[in-house]
């Protein structure tokens, strides 16, 4: 079955690594120094290094959890000296909403959260969520997460500050019809917006034109559609429900865009 | 003022010898097959400029200990297990003709390690200068200095603690070069 182009891996990696230099960007016109770090720096001349560790046998090692989800960058805000001034950063995408309804359900049961909405729920990799907590400092790690489907589209909190409702036990998620990788749940609602972050964080302005443009290219992603889990009618009746808050989502069909799905329906002209 | 005494400072003895094992070790790691990459400060932290800002600006916050203070190699083995076979390496030097022997950490790197690594996936490497036993080893744990006679022949780390047999020819060769870098005397 055609799925939507997010879907796959590395489209939804080759978006994060955009997402983060965009972010970098912004951040250094805003006075804001930035410096890579993490995996891409520190294994940039060990190529075998960086595909050993993402084997899954590696998970075992606290080490090379550490260096695995170490931070993407490093900031320093030159205005401010000492420990409020420098901390670490980590970009992340999320395009995937929770879909099914009753796993919502469930996560409201659990976390005795009556009132949380589809649009606040966020995932990461609970492996990354652990290393951010154990090996830095979480209240100098900042995340900033981009989702088309918050209304904030792009906001931005310490890990120490961040509401971490649910977390997977097991090694392997199937309920939420995602990609399957152990996770915990952050509060994407009480996260503050990224202009927020900064103009309390570090009393930055934030120019609100480059900021209207950031959020004007998250309101374009796709949302994904994880392959095999989800049907195209579970897929619009979440599109649906968002759009309420998020009127710029867009609702999908399988015949739209893919190459296979063109080639179906000309296969089917033909007949 | 560290941050000072740590800019301006020519580079010492015990830095030439780190550097010195640092290149020897990571061939001999290799040799074993380990894959190693230099975890340190100047390699973490590409940028000169953001390196130079940290140690102006931010050299006593836990962001800026957290990198100045990162160990000197990372080292994983394909095929051990993950837990014996990842660890980091930190090499301490010790001064030519030192009486104390006894390999210590600053407390700086005391405190980033204990906060904020796995301390008992810490390797900790003396460079003694010893004839008998140039380079001494054992894990770090929650210390933050390990009496040499309490440490490990390098060769006896990596076959009790590694669990790999060590290439006995090319140790000695570099445990022979230590010595002479201890003493410049035995030079030719």
């Amino acid at each position: 079955m055609p799925e939507t182009k997010m879907t796959s891996f590395l489209n939804r990696m080759k978006l994060t690594n955009e997402f983060t230099e965009s972010l970098s960007k912004f951040l250094q016109d805003h006075g804001i120094r930035v410096c890579g770090f993490g995996t891409e720096v520190i294994f940039r001349q060990k190529s075998s290094m960086s595909a050993l560790i993402k084997k899954e046998k590696f998970k075992k090692s606290a080490a090379a959890l550490m260096v695995k989800f170490s931070p993407d960058l490093v900031c320093a805000y030159p205005v401010i000296k000492g420990e409020k001034g420098i901390f670490f950063l980590d970009a992340k995408t999320s395009i995937t909403p929770v879909f099914f309804g009753h796993h919502i359900e469930r996560l409201r049961r659990l976390a005795k959260l009556p009132e949380l909405r589809r649009e606040d729920i966020g995932e990461i990799e609970r492996e990354a969520w652990d290393v951010y907590n154990q090996f830095y400092p979480p209240e100098r790690v900042a995340i900033v997460m981009a989702c088309p489907y918050q209304p904030k589209l792009v906001v931005g909190e310490w890990v120490s500050r961040i509401f971490q409702f649910f977390r997977l036990k097991r090694d392997r998620n199937l309920e939420a019809g995602g990609s399957g990788t152990p996770h915990v749940n952050i509060h994407l609602g009480k996260m503050r917006s990224l202009d927020k972050f900064l103009n309390e964080e570090f009393g930055v302005r934030v120019n609100q034109d480059s900021y209207r443009a950031m959020r004007d290219a998250i309101k374009t992603w796709e949302i994904s559609k994880s392959a095999g889990t989800v049907n195209w009618t579970q897929f619009n009746n979440a599109i649906t429900e968002l759009k309420a808050t998020c009127p710029w989502l867009k609702h999908r069909w399988p015949m739209q865009d893919s190459s296979s799905a063109k080639l179906s329906q000309f296969t089917s002209d033909q007949k | 003022m560290k941050v000072i005494r740590r800019k301006a400072r020519s580079k010492s003895f015990e830095d030439s010898a780190s550097s010195i094992v640092k290149t020897g070790l990571e061939a001999i790691l290799v040799d074993l097959g380990f894959h190693v990459v230099d975890f340190s400060f100047e390699k973490i932290l590409a940028d000169p400029d953001f390196r130079r800002l940290i140690l102006e600006s931010y050299a006593n916050t836990d962001v800026g200990r957290i990198l100045m203070e990162a160990p000197d190699l990372f080292v994983m083995h394909k095929k051990k297990e993950p837990t014996e076979g990842v660890f980091f390496i930190k090499i301490i030097a010790l001064s030519r003709g030192a009486k104390d022997k006894t390999a210590r950490l600053t407390s700086e790197a005391t405190r980033v390690f204990d906060h904020y690594y796995p301390n008992d996936r810490i390797a900790v490497i003396a460079i003694t200068g010893d004839e008998m036993s140039p380079l001494r080893a054992n894990w770090l744990g929650k210390r933050s200095e390990l009496p040499l006679s309490k440490m490990k022949s390098f060769e006896e780390f990596i076959k009790t603690d590694l669990q790999i047999e060590p290439n006995h020819e090319f140790l000695a060769t570099f445990n022979k070069e230590l010595v002479k870098m201890y003493r410049p005397e035995q030079r030719c």
